[in-house]
Order: structure tokens, then sequence, then C-alpha cells
């Protein structure tokens, strides 16, 4: 980037006339100890909870532990050249990062600093990021659906704006797989994205940028990275900068998605401080504030009303709702999903969507169970078709699940069940799909209009997938304007003739019968 | 771990109670130097690190060497401190007793820093301006830092008022880095 030195000599005259020089008052204190990025302060007596302090050279860090004669506090990224004895000012201020437009399309570090290279952010705004949620008069019931643009997870699993929907899955089972694709799914929704990495190795970190990038997903993504060679105390506040740049759409009446990847590594930071701050450990050595560590956070994604809009913004936006949806990701350690942290997140969250490695190595991707996967309010916000269509798919499977172990004992079946084990074979081939390819509501309604009506029944299990393709590449073809109708309206009632016809038609064709 | 000022502070408290009940501040604040004195010399030191001498051992030599300087309640001062295994407090023992007592008395110790040595007139319009802001008697312990280049800077337990020219210079870099 070009240098314009003009407006560089502008800044720093603006920046001289407005400082003010007086005598300034403040509480001090001194470097006592430090270690591993924790530092002990002696002094400080005023010192507040969560109060930024000044260190020597630019350094800042976070006073966490008020004791009696001594304050523990976390160093906010280097903290070589502190050494004992030096001098600690209390700042008065809370850890605050940018929010706003500007951060669109860039990446930032925990504290909302750019690092990828593309000059300094033009955000004009920048707020504390410990903040309350909403309350309940603030709230409104979740009603408008997040579109995925994943067959299984619409279908079975769907997401509402709002809520939080937790992925949960042992390593390589597609977790950020599902995030990836949710993200690149919103170009058109119009709902903004905050991706916060935590503890990833930088190559990931870069990776899912470069898809991003690649897919036209990044105008309306924001990173937030955190990778595991950042100080821990980056780590866990990471997770807290996301929500609050995502916090920033909700109050302006607008939906946010964001994603925190994953929880388990930033609780893991948490203990790394906690531990060294001295607090007392307790089950599997995690401080004992693990839940609340997760259930603020989480519990700042919501939808909020129309009142509560109005004031976030200052009367800027009116008769808009806002809405913060969240998917935390958890990584379980051999599918033990009863370790502490899991059963935390699974608890916070309303609902969950199980990755499992099995169904994974099996091919099923995404590795959803859609057993035990489950979304508990986003029912209300699912689309007319889809709902209508996918209960269909859900008690096939259900079925299929109960029918399969139990037909392993006998050795011939009776007809009806029969068709029940084949109706679900090609119900879970249907439900694959390929990565970084999501689908539209009717893409996904015309498929699993087409299984739920028998149309797939004479169709051979391993072409379960070739023909959805074709017929989705038909319908694309003939019938562009009736897959756009169904877009702009997505109800059963109105287009199911449509649907029947497309599949009719397809049939005539010849190719699969 | 505590730290030693957090064990000291029942010790000091005890002891200023006592003074006070006593009538006795000005004395225990002597005594208190006194010991300070005698637990910092480096004959008495070395003697600590000794570990064939056992605590009474200590107890007996640290009260000879004290002799009659201190009085009764002194000895059981010492006596305690060293069957607690904490002689090493007895610094941070004195210092909170003088706070206590500074307090008692109205008193705040101010650490003033100025660029130049300044003049008697000047130094009493401080601590009179000083006085009136933190409703106390001020006394004033003035040191000359060169480093400030200009201006003052004063110090009152935690709190710190910084009008020097390199405070200023510090606050000016900080909002131009920013």
């Amino acid at each position: 980037m070009q240098l314009n030195p003009s407006e560089i000599s502008e800044l720093i005259k603006s920046k001289i006339q407005n400082l003010t020089v007086g005598a300034e008052m403040r509480t001090q204190g001194t470097v006592v100890s430090l270690t591993d990025g924790i530092c002990r302060v002696h002094g400080l007596s005023d010192a507040m909870q969560g109060e930024m302090l000044e260190f020597p050279n630019n350094a800042f860090g976070l006073a966490l532990n008020l004791e009696r004669d001594s304050v523990g506090a976390v160093i906010l990224g280097e903290y070589e050249h502190i050494t004992e004895g030096d001098v600690v000012k209390c700042t008065g201020r809370i850890l605050e990062v940018p929010i706003g437009p500007a951060l669109l399309g860039r990446v930032v570090n925990a504290l909302g600093q750019p690092i990828d290279g593309r000059g300094p952010i033009q955000a004009t705004e920048s707020d504390v990021i410990e903040k309350v949620a909403p309350g309940v008069i603030a709230r409104k019931s979740v009603s408008q659906p997040v579109q995925t643009g994943l067959k299984a997870i619409d279908a079975m699993v769907p997401i509402g704006r709002g809520q939080r929907e937790l992925i949960i899955g042992d390593r390589q089972t597609g977790k950020t797989a599902v995030a990836v694709d949710t993200i690149i799914n919103q170009k058109s929704s119009g709902i903004k994205c905050i991706y916060v990495a935590i503890g990833q190795k930088q190559s990931s970190i870069a990776n899912v940028v470069r898809k991003l990038e690649e897919h036209g997903a990044m105008a309306h993504t924001i990173v937030v990275a955190a990778s595991a060679s950042t100080p821990a105390a980056l780590q866990y506040l990471s997770a807290y900068s996301g929500v609050t740049m995502g916090e920033y759409f909700m109050d302006n009446g607008q939906d946010a998605l964001i994603i925190y990847d994953d929880l388990s590594k930033q609780a893991v930071a948490y203990r790394q401080i906690s531990l060294l701050l001295k607090r007392p450990p307790g089950r599997e050595a995690f401080p004992g504030d693990v839940f609340y560590l997760h259930s603020r956070l989480l519990e700042r994604s919501a939808r909020v009303n129309e009142e509560y809009v109005e004031m976030a913004s200052k009367g800027a936006v009116k008769g808009k709702t806002g809405s913060l949806t969240g998917l935390p990701i958890i990584e379980t350690q051999a599918g033990d999903v009863t370790a502490f942290v899991p059963t935390n997140v699974i608890s916070i969250t309303d609902g969950q969507i199980f990755l499992e490695t099995d169904l994974f190595n099996a091919g099923i991707r995404p590795a959803m169970n859609a057993g035990i996967s489950v979304s508990r309010v986003g029912g209300a916000a699912q689309t007319d078709i889809i709902k209508k269509l996918g209960g269909g798919i859900r008690l096939a499977l259900a079925q299929y699940r109960e029918l399969a172990a139990f037909s392993q004992f006998a050795s011939d079946l009776d007809e009806a069940t029969r068709r029940q084990l084949e109706r679900g074979e090609r119900v879970t081939e249907l439900m694959k799909q390929k990565q970084y390819a999501p689908m539209s509501v009717a893409e996904m309604a015309l498929s699993i209009y087409a299984v739920n009506n028998g149309y797939m029944d004479k169709v051979e299990r391993r072409k379960v997938v070739d023909f959805e393709a074709a017929l989705q590449r038909f319908a694309k073809g003939n019938y562009k304007e009736a897959v756009d109708a169904i877009n702009a309206k997505p109800e059963l009632k109105a287009h199911e003739a449509t649907l029947k016809k497309i599949c009719d038609d397809f049939m005539a064709t010849g190719a699969y019968t | 771990m505590a730290e030693l000022i957090t064990i000291a502070r029942p010790y000091a408290s005890g002891v200023f109670a006592h003074a006070k009940e006593q009538g006795q501040l000005a004395k225990w604040s002597e005594m208190l130097a006194f010991l300070v004195r005698v637990y910092q010399d480096p004959g008495m030191q070395a003697a600590l690190a000794n570990p064939t001498l056992t605590r009474a051992d200590v107890e007996r030599l640290f009260l000879s060497v004290c002799g009659e300087h201190i009085d009764g309640a002194a000895r059981n001062l010492v006596g305690l401190l060293i069957r607690n295994d904490r002689l090493e407090a007895l610094l941070q023992v004195r210092e909170l007793f003088e706070a206590l007592k500074a307090g008692e008395e109205s008193i705040v110790d101010a650490r003033v820093e100025t660029a130049f040595p300044i003049t008697d007139e000047q130094l009493r319009t401080l601590t009179q301006k000083l006085e009136a802001r933190v409703q106390r008697t001020v006394r004033p312990n003035v040191q000359v830092v060169p480093d400030l280049i200009g201006g003052v800077r004063v110090q009152i337990g935690d709190d710190v008022w910084d009008a020097s020219v390199r405070g200023q210079l510090n606050s000016m870099a900080t909002a131009l880095t920013k």
C-alpha cells in the first residue's frame, strides 16, 4: 500500500491538536513477579476486575485476580521486555475492540488489529468486549431460518436466526467444513459472518480464509484469528472480541452469524490462565467458572426486537429486528461427549449437530448422526416447504435405523419392511453432499420430494448421488423459472404440482428407468 | 503464596493496638526501627542463615543483642515472630506500623520528585495544595530526578500525580502511536 505523506502529517497534526496535556492522576504499582505471561503487581489499590493495565513500552494487561496486597494480571501479547520492578498503571478502561462494517473482509487478531497485511482498518467505533447479554424484555422468538445449504442439516436440524447450535464431533469429522459451507451459503442472504479461529494452526486458518476468498464469501465475513502460537490470554479473549463485532450488526437491525472454532481450545487456554493465576482446579483441572465462561459468551447470541434495535442504534434503525446466530464447535476426544466441556456446552446451546467418525469413514458426509442431532427451536424458523418435506426424511431414517438393526437377524423380510429398508438406504445416500456446494431451498426441496415420493425407489443405491445430480441439472436447464419461484416463495402448497411435474418429466427422459 | 506484607499485617495491627492503648506510639516506632536495624545487620543475617542454630538459640541471640533497648512487650513480639518463623516479615511489620501511625496522626508521606531543586517556598505551596486535596497533613520527601526534564511528580500511596515534562511526552507518544 502506498503511503501518503500529507495524510500522515495531517493525522499527526490533528492528534497533536486534540491532545490535552495536563497533570495526569493515576494509580500505580510495581511488578513483583512475571511467570508465563502472568504478572503479579504490588500496589494498584484502586484496580478494578477486568480493567486494562498499562505496562512499559505500550504493553497492556488485564487485571483478573484482585487480592489484598497485589493484583494478578495477564499480559496481552509480548511480555519478554517486562521485568520485575517495572511500573504498572491503571487505565480506568475495559478492553475494547473496533467494530463496524469496515471489518468485513478482514482478518484480525483478538484485539481487532489487522493481520492480513491490507493496511489499517478504518473503523470509527469500538466497544467493550465484556458485555451483559440482552435481557428477556429485549428478545424475540426465533422465527427466520439460517440456510446452511446442507440438505441434512436444513431438513433435519434446522437453525434459526438467533439460535445457538452446537457442532460437536471428534477430530477429522468435518466440523469446520459444516461451518465454512454455512458461511459460503450466506452470500445472498445478507447474514454477516464472523469466524473465530481459536487455538488452530496458522495453516488451517489460512486455508479457511483462502477457501472463503475462492467462493467469494470474504466480503461478508470477519475472521478473528487467535492461532495456537498466540498467548493463551488472547485465545481466551478472541471469542469475546468476535461476539462484540457480531453484536454490532445485531444492534443495528441486521442478522449475523458467529462461529467459534473451537470452544474446547478456548476452555483449555482459560484453564492455563486460571492455573497460572493459582485459582483452584476442579474437574479435569478446569477452574470453577468454566460453565460461566461459555454461558455468558453464548447468551450473547440472541434475536432482539424492534424496540431494542431502535434503542441500541440510538434511533438510527427503526422497525427492524436483529439477530446473532451462534455456531460453537466442540472437539470431543474419542467420541466422549460426557467430558466436562462438551456436557456444559450441550446444556447451554439450543441443540447440537453430532458428527461421527464412523459415518465420515463410511462416506456419509456431512457425517451427521441424525438420530441424536437435534434443534430445539429451529423448527419454528424452518421454511414451509422444507419443513413439510423434511418430516418424511426424519421418519424414513428413524424407521430405517430400527429395522436395519433388527433385519440382521431375519433372513427373509416382508414386503413393507423391505421397502422401508430400501427407502432408508436411499435417503441416507441422498443426504450426502459435497463440500463447498451449498444448495438452495428449491434444489433441496426437489431432491427430498423425489425420494419421498418414490422416484428413487427403482434407482440402484450406488446411483442415487448421480440420479440427484442429473435431476438438479435437468431442473436447472428446463425449469429455471419454476425453481426461482420456489426460492422466492418457499411454500409446499403453491409448488407441489411443479415439483411433481419436474420429477415426472425427468423420469420420462428415461435416463434412470 | 501469600506476600510478606499480608503475613505482617496482623502482627502490625496487633502491635499498633497495643501501643495505642499504652500511649507509646513514638516509643514503639523507635523500638521497631531498632529491631529492623538489628535484623538487617550482616552479622545477624549470617547467624540467621546458620542451620545449626535452633529457634531458641536465635531468640536468645536476638534478644541479647537488643539488650535494654527494647521493653518486655517488644521482647515478646520478637519471641513470637521467631517461634512462628516469621522474622523475615519484620520489615513489613514496621512499614505497616508506621503507616497505621501516620493514619492515626492524619499524616501521609508524599514522595515528591522534581527535575530541579525547589525552594522552601515552592515546597510549602505544593504541600498546601496536596493537603487540601488529600485532607491530611502531608509529609513531603523531596528528591531531584533530572530524568523528568521539568515539572513535578508526586506519589502518595499508590496514587501518582504526574505533572512532569517526561510524563507529558510519554502520554503524547502513546496518543500518537495508538
